[in-house]
């Protein structure tokens, strides 16, 4: 754009190619940090363990596209809880997979979660410039063990202190019943 | 096998396998290659069409059970064919980012549009419990399920707020809750 001192970006783009080549390393990792809380019920007759809410506090530092933030933060909530309640691969000795389909592998439904509570905190970091810290897994890293270690603690009345994920019924189920058994003894 | 089925409005026809699945119709013979399939059994709910107005799972019916009826496809949406999201359910899905790599959506928004067609009165728990046969690994299904409650006319904060505070059951209905053994 010739002799122009203002030039909205549009109005650059549209007279010529925008092209920007540059490599940026950063000279030290970021750390994001968090904290999520979660609220379960546990049907001690059938082992189920229903998901009543979870509170998630993210800190990415500065957020450019808080639409997309949060949707990151959101799947991320899901595959977390995921993880300690429902999916795992399973293989025969042989090394067969006996989890090949969805029918086999347990992926949650919208019936078996409920909306997430976000909590927006934004601590830049000094590592660079703009105080980016980053987003993409933060949400699977805090909700698998806030949902784990709200099921251990509604059935800690029972002696119960750990049971291997994920928390399918029937493995709750099991850890009651043999929690129950060794109380009767 | 000799078929024929008006497809977003349009009559076509085709002379075809009897094996031939209703997914395979629309995207190899018809061409519209929005109905995804994801899994082939059932489960994930990607190539969910309307059939005369139902949802169903296109990859789990056979081309010549939808002989003489009618299909809509992500395609046949108002606005599909500019790709502006003009449908209620799309632009609801648009306005509160019910999607990210966009697999799902396809078959999401065609079930949410039975869904709304079925139940004029939708909650968070009903909307939840409707998309329980279309499977989302990205969303977390929140925005999701907000964007349904938009289109179906409902305030999403308000719905979510309900449900966050309701006492009702969250299993499905019959499901033994340890009632039996007080």
């Amino acid at each position: 754009v010739p002799d122009a001192k203002n030039v909205s970006l549009a109005e650059l783009a549209a007279a010529e190619r925008l092209q920007v080549d540059t490599t940026w390393d950063s000279q030290k990792p970021t750390f994001p940090f968090g904290a999520h809380v979660c609220v379960v019920e546990v049907d001690t007759e059938s082992g189920k363990v229903t998901v009543e809410r979870i509170v998630a506090v993210d800190d990415a530092g500065p957020i450019l596209n808080p639409l997309l933030c949060e949707g990151q933060r959101h799947g991320g909530i899901a595959q977390g809880i995921a993880q300690a309640l429902l999916e795992e691969v399973v293989f025969d000795e042989e090394g067969q997979p006996l989890t090949g389909t969805f029918a086999d592998y347990g992926i949650p439904s919208a019936a078996e979660l409920p909306s997430f509570d976000l909590v927006e905190m934004t601590t830049p970091t000094h590592i660079n410039s703009m105080g980016y810290k980053g987003i993409g897994e933060a949400g699977t890293i805090g909700s698998t063990p806030a949902t784990q270690s709200a099921v251990i603690d509604a059935l800690s009345h029972l002696g119960i202190r750990h049971i291997d994920m994920p928390l399918t019924p029937l493995r709750v189920w099991e850890a009651i019943n043999a929690a129950s058994k060794g109380a009767a003894q | 096998v000799k078929i024929e089925m008006t497809v977003n409005g349009e009559h076509t026809s085709a002379d075809v396998e009897p094996r031939l699945l209703l997914a395979h119709y629309l995207r190899e013979n018809v061409g519209l290659k929005a109905t995804n399939i994801g899994c082939d059994t059932t489960s994930c709910g990607a190539c969910t069409v309307l059939l005369d107005g139902d949802a169903v799972k296109s990859c789990t019916l056979l081309a010549v059970q939808a002989d003489q009826q009618s299909v809509t496809t992500m395609e046949g949406l108002d606005g599909a064919s500019e790709g502006q999201p003009k449908h209620p359910v799309t632009a609801a899905f648009h306005a509160e980012h019910g999607l990210q790599c966009g697999f799902c959506t396809p078959g999401m928004v065609m079930s949410a549009i039975s869904l709304i067609d079925h139940d004029p009165d939708l909650d968070e728990r009903k909307v939840r419990e409707g998309l329980e046969g279309n499977l989302c690994r990205c969303t977390g299904y929140h925005n999701i399920v907000r964007a349904v409650l938009v289109a179906a006319g409902k305030d999403p904060d308000a719905a979510q707020k309900a449900e966050a505070e309701s006492d009702e059951l969250r299993t499905a209905p019959n499901f033994s809750r340890g009632e039996a053994s007080e």
